[in-house]
This record gives C-alpha cells, sequence and structure tokens, in this order.
C-alpha cells in the first residue's frame, strides 16, 4: 500500500513536470518575420499631371524576406539635418503600407542640395523592425510660407517715380520762386516787364 | 474829410517794431522761464540719450507715445497757422494784416519743434542721417520725412516773402548806424525800395506760395496720418485718418493762432491793431473746424463700433467706457462741445471767453493725438495682456520744453523783425473800400486792416 502511494506521488510529480515543461514551451516567444524597406522618390504632380516645382513625394515599400507586401505597417519619414553641429533625424510625416506595402508621403525641401531621406518600419508583433535611407537631389524649392503680398507692388515702380517728380517739380518750384524774387526785388525790377 | 495819414501810418511802424524795443522786466521774467523749461528739457533729453528710450517710459508694449503724439500736435497747428495765412491771403481777407506775421512766424517755429519730436523720438537718433543715404521708398517715415522738408521750405518762403519790405523799413531805420543790423537788414532787404515793378512781383511771388502751401500742407498731413493708417495695427487701420488728421490739425492750429495773437496783442499792447473782431472772425472758423472735427469723430467711432470687428472692439470698449474713457470724454467735453458753447453763445463771444476756448481746444487736441497714439499700441495683439505708456519726468520735461521753445522762438524772431505786417496793413490803408458793409461804414482808411486810427471818424 505504501509503494503504491509513493509510486502514484511520483507519477503525479512528473505528469506535472511534464504539464509544466509543455507550458513553458508553448509560452516561448515567437520570432517576427524579417521585412525589406525600399525608399524611392518621386517628383510629384498636379491635378494635370505636370510636376510640382520643387515637390516630392518619398515612396517606400515593405515586403516581407519572401517578397510579400506588408500592409497596414506605420513607416516614418525622416530627413538627415545636421543640428547644432549634430547629425539628427527630423521627422517629415508619417504614412500607413496599403496592400502594396507601399507607404507615402509629400515632400517640400526648403534648401537646394543632396537631402539625405530615411524610411524607418518600427518592429511588431509580427514584423521585425527596418530601415533604409535615399538621397535625392534638389535644384529648386519653393518656400513653405506664403508669399509676402507687398503693398502697391504693381505700380511700384511708377509710382515711386510719379511721386518723386512730383517732389522734385514741388522743390523746384519752391526755390524757383524764391530766387526769382530775390534776384527781381534785388535788381530793382523796374526793368522787369509787368506781368497781367 | 481830411486824414492825417502819415501820422496813422507812423503809428502803425512803431507798434510793429515795439517789440524790438527795449524790454521791460516782464518780458525777460517770461524768457527766463521759458528758457528755463527748455533747458530742463534738453537736460532730459540728455538724460534720454544716454539711458535710452525706456526713461522716458517707453517698452516693447509702449512704444509709440508721448513724443509722437508731441510729433503730430505740433506739426499740426504749424499747418493751422500757415493755412490760416494762406487763405485768408488768397480770399483777400483784408481784416488779415495785423495778424498773419505772427501766424505765418508761428507756422515756422511750431513745424520746426514738431520736426524735433520725429528726432527726440527715436531711440537711436544717430540712424537719422539713413533716411538719406539709405531711404526705402515703401517706409512712411520717408514720406514723412521729405513732406516735412518740403512744408518747411514753404514755411519759411512763405514767411520771408513778406518780410523784405518790412525788413526795408528796419534798414532805413538803422542806415544811420553803424552797427550789426545796419548791415543784417541791408542784406535781407534785397534792396527793396517799393518801386511797382518789385511790389507786382513779391505780390506774384506771395501769391503763388500760398496757394502751393495750402495743397501742401493737405498732403503733408496726410502723409503724417499714412505713417498709422496705412499700418495694420488696429485703431490705426482707417481709411478716414487722412481728413481726420488734416481736420484736427486746422482746427488745433486756428486755436493756436488764436492764443499766439491773443499772448502778444496783450503782451505789447496791439489792441488798438488786433481788434476783438479778428479774434471773433477766428473763432467763428475754430467753431467750424470743431463741428466738422465732433462730426469726424463721430464718423470714426460709429463705423468701428457698428462693424464690431473683433480686434478692434477691445481698443474702442478701453476708450469709450475702460481705462482711456476719463480722457476722451474730458477730451470731448473740453475740446469739443465747451469750446462750441463759449463760441456760439454771444455772452461768452468776448476775447477771453475765446481764448479761453482756444486754449481748450489746443489741450484737449493734444489730449487726443495721445489717445489716437496710445490705445492702439497697447492693445494686445497676441496675448491678453494690455500695455501702457505712463510719460516719466523724462518725456513732460521734454514734452514742456517743446511747448515752452514755440512762444520763446516767437518771442526772440520778434525781437529782431516786425509783429505786424507793416507793408500789408500799409496796402491796406492804400486800398479805398467801396462797397460799405452792413457793419462798419466804407472808409478809405486803415480801418478794415484793423487800424483804428486817431481823429478820423
Amino acid at each position: 500500500m505504501k509503494l503504491l502511494t509513493k509510486l502514484a506521488v511520483a507519477l503525479v510529480l512528473v505528469l506535472g513536470s511534464l504539464m509544466l515543461l509543455a507550458e513553458t514551451v508553448t509560452a516561448a516567444p515567437v520570432q517576427p518575420d524579417p521585412t525589406g524597406l525600399s525608399v524611392t522618390t518621386a517628383p510629384r504632380l498636379d491635378p494635370k499631371g505636370h510636376p510640382m516645382v520643387g515637390q516630392y513625394l518619398v515612396v517606400a515599400t515593405l515586403k516581407t524576406a519572401d517578397g510579400t507586401a506588408v500592409e497596414n505597417q506605420p513607416v516614418s519619414f525622416y530627413e538627415q539635418v545636421q543640428f547644432i553641429g549634430q547629425m539628427r533625424d527630423a521627422l517629415i510625416g508619417t504614412a500607413t503600407t496599403d496592400s502594396t506595402g507601399t507607404a507615402v508621403v509629400a515632400y517640400q525641401p526648403v534648401q537646394t542640395g543632396v537631402h539625405t531621406l530615411v524610411a524607418h518600419s518600427a518592429a511588431s508583433a509580427q514584423y521585425a523592425q527596418s530601415a533604409t535611407t535615399s538621397t535625392l537631389q534638389v535644384s529648386q524649392v519653393v518656400s513653405p510660407f506664403p508669399a509676402v503680398i507687398e503693398p502697391l507692388a504693381s505700380v511700384r515702380a511708377a509710382l515711386t517715380i510719379g511721386v518723386a517728380l512730383v517732389v522734385i517739380v514741388v522743390w523746384a518750384f519752391l526755390i524757383g520762386l524764391a530766387v526769382r524774387a530775390i534776384t527781381g526785388i534785388r535788381a530793382g525790377s523796374e526793368a522787369m516787364q509787368p506781368v497781367e | 474829410m481830411v486824414h492825417d495819414r502819415t501820422v496813422v501810418l507812423e503809428d502803425v511802424r512803431e507798434a510793429a517794431l515795439r517789440p524790438m524795443g527795449r524790454s521791460g522786466w516782464r518780458f525777460w521774467a517770461l524768457a527766463g522761464v521759458l528758457a528755463l523749461v527748455v533747458v530742463v528739457g534738453a537736460g532730459a533729453y540728455v538724460y534720454q540719450l544716454i539711458g535710452g528710450l525706456g526713461t522716458a517710459g517707453y517698452y516693447d508694449r509702449g512704444f509709440w507715445g508721448i513724443y509722437e503724439a508731441n510729433l503730430v500736435a505740433f506739426i499740426g497747428v504749424s499747418y493751422g497757422g500757415a493755412l490760416v495765412s494762406a487763405i485768408l491771403r488768397l480770399t483777400q481777407a483784408r481784416w488779415r494784416a495785423p495778424i498773419t506775421r505772427l501766424a505765418e512766424a508761428m507756422a515756422v517755429f511750431s513745424l520746426l519743434v514738431g520736426a524735433a519730436f520725429a528726432v527726440i523720438h527715436l531711440g537711436r537718433p544717430d540712424r537719422m542721417w539713413e533716411l538719406v543715404t539709405r531711404p526705402q521708398a515703401s517706409s512712411p517715415i520717408v514720406w514723412d520725412f521729405v513732406a516735412v522738408m518740403t512744408y518747411l521750405v514753404a514755411t519759411l518762403v512763405f514767411l520771408s516773402l513778406p518780410l523784405i519790405p518790412d525788413v526795408a523799413v528796419l534798414r532805413d531805420r538803422f542806415s544811420g548806424t553803424a552797427g550789426w543790423r545796419r548791415r543784417l537788414y541791408g542784406a535781407l532787404s534785397l534792396n527793396w525800395r517799393g518801386k511797382p515793378g518789385q511790389r507786382r512781383l513779391l505780390e506774384q511771388s506771395v501769391t503763388a506760395v500760398a496757394i502751393l502751401i495750402i495743397p501742401i500742407a493737405v498732403l503733408v498731413h496726410s502723409v503724417l496720418s499714412w505713417a498709422f493708417a496705412v499700418n495694420s495695427r488696429p485703431g490705426w487701420d482707417s481709411t478716414i485718418f487722412a481728413p481726420y488728421f488734416v481736420v484736427a490739425a486746422l482746427f488745433s492750429g486756428v486755436a493756436m493762432v488764436i492764443l499766439v495773437v491773443a499772448g502778444f496783442r496783450k503782451g505789447y499792447h496791439l489792441e488798438r491793431y488786433i481788434e476783438p473782431k479778428h479774434f471773433r472772425y477766428l473763432a467763428f472758423l475754430m467753431l467750424t473746424l470743431d463741428l466738422l472735427y465732433l462730426y469726424f469723430t463721430f464718423t470714426e467711432l460709429l463705423t468701428e463700433g457698428y462693424t464690431l470687428n473683433e480686434q478692434v472692439t477691445p481698443i474702442l470698449t478701453q476708450l469709450l467706457a475702460g481705462q482711456y474713457a476719463p480722457f476722451f470724454w474730458l477730451f470731448v467735453v473740453g475740446a469739443g462741445i465747451v469750446p462750441l458753447l463759449l463760441v456760439a453763445l454771444p455772452r461768452t463771444r468776448t476775447v477771453p471767453g475765446i481764448v479761453t476756448a482756444s486754449a481748450l481746444v489746443v489741450a484737449g487736441m493734444w489730449l487726443k493725438r495721445l489717445l489716437i497714439v496710445v490705445p492702439a499700441v497697447a492693445a494686445p495683439l497676441i496675448s491678453g495682456d494690455w500695455g501702457s505708456f505712463r510719460p516719466t519726468w523724462v518725456a513732460l520735461s521734454i514734452t514742456l520744453a517743446g511747448a515752452a521753445a514755440i512762444p520763446l522762438l516767437l518771442m526772440i524772431f520778434f525781437k529782431f523783425f516786425p509783429i505786424l505786417s507793416i507793408y500789408e496793413m500799409e496796402e491796406m490803408a492804400a486800398e479805398p473800400v467801396l462797397e460799405p458793409t452792413m457793419s462798419e461804414p466804407a472808409v478809405p482808411e486803415l480801418v478794415t486792416a484793423g487800424v483804428v486810427e486817431r481823429g478820423i471818424r
């Protein structure tokens, strides 16, 4: 009887250990799928299909290792900039990948030259993080701020010249008048022609 | 009718040259007090130059204040003086002769003082020169500079030309002496002999300047208003600011002419030439301008108040019922309604009544300029906090110095030049009045020139 009891306890312990071991094995993390991110730029087009000066689209494509498009993953876009002597990533924007694994943001650089762009997909439970860079040569920029409305800009040159002429005429008239009066009176004015 | 014309004309000359004689203790006492005020103001300006505009009460939310108000007020009275004289000349108002010299001299000196406040208003007056060397055509400050300089030349010509025959009188008077006066008046009289050609040329020139100075004065004060109006700051961005400023200038200018005329009339006992009727005529002009200015004020407030623009409404509220309301209503009553009543009522339409009305107008219109400048600056554009401007002793000293400088400069000027226009008064005397009026008989003498002659009537 005692032996049976000991065997039963041992059996329970063994089974319990096995169940615990099995439980431990099922709770282990699942390795996320590795992904690959590529980024390209393209001119932004207006509704008529014409390229918009100084405006670009930054396009990132997220795929798994086997080439399957990854959908509904957020992708952040940055521009590498030098800030107080250090290189920093300045956020351009964030977009979510569509069914083709593509995420797009509009980009309007403010300086000409070579711009280094970074696309970054953060890690998730299913997919590993990935990042990539691309460069963009910008030769023409458009100010992001609205153009300053200059008062009377369309007629400024003519207006300035016109006002300047009026001022000059007034000064000439005043000085001429004074000089004429001074010289005429000083000369005695008997010789002057009477003005009707 | 026999008139002792020579005696009468000699009286005119004696009166016109009276300030040039030996001055009594009252003159020196007044000149001393005025000079002291000016010296204290000059010292305060030096202190401001060293310590910056903050010593005058200026700061980032009170960056325009008393100096801008002084600039507009003093230049405004200058326009008033010049326009009164020009209009009276062009309309050939015969009663103008005794007051034109005072009005024209006041125009020049108040303009000089007003223009000085443009420099005092600058934190860095050493950069004033850059208005010439690096002008920015789109800046109203450049327009102001050009306009004020043009007007200064016009007023100087307008004062100088009618002075030539009177300087010739001085030349003749000092011809027997050997001092500097003989040389000075000899040079300035330009060989004036009163010949027909000289008279014709002088009259043509004075008339031309009188015609020109009216549009110049109107335009110059319009330009001054545009320094405010073309600014998008609520409270200033008004389409009627130009005529509003012009009327204000005329209104305060006529009042200032009355004060100057009254002061020198009393000081030099010119009652015989500057009669109560001169004050009445000027007072009627002031009354008209008073009504016009009140109308403009009402129009301005009505349009702003009716539209209830969200940026203008707080300023309007502060002005009519807030922290600036006591000053605003003081202006309306003190400079608008009380002077109007003083002039309109026959009982108070006397020389003291008119002078009181004029003093109220000059003071009230200065206050109104301050109310144009300060609330608009103090109103917040971003945060909810109101700024303020509280003038310090520095600002008040400099302002008082400016006010004292005008009578002081006039007193000094009339120590060297006739206070009455001898030439014009003699010209008026020479022209017979052919058409009798209802109130005055046709007397071919100095009556209409303001001269009540001895034993003529």
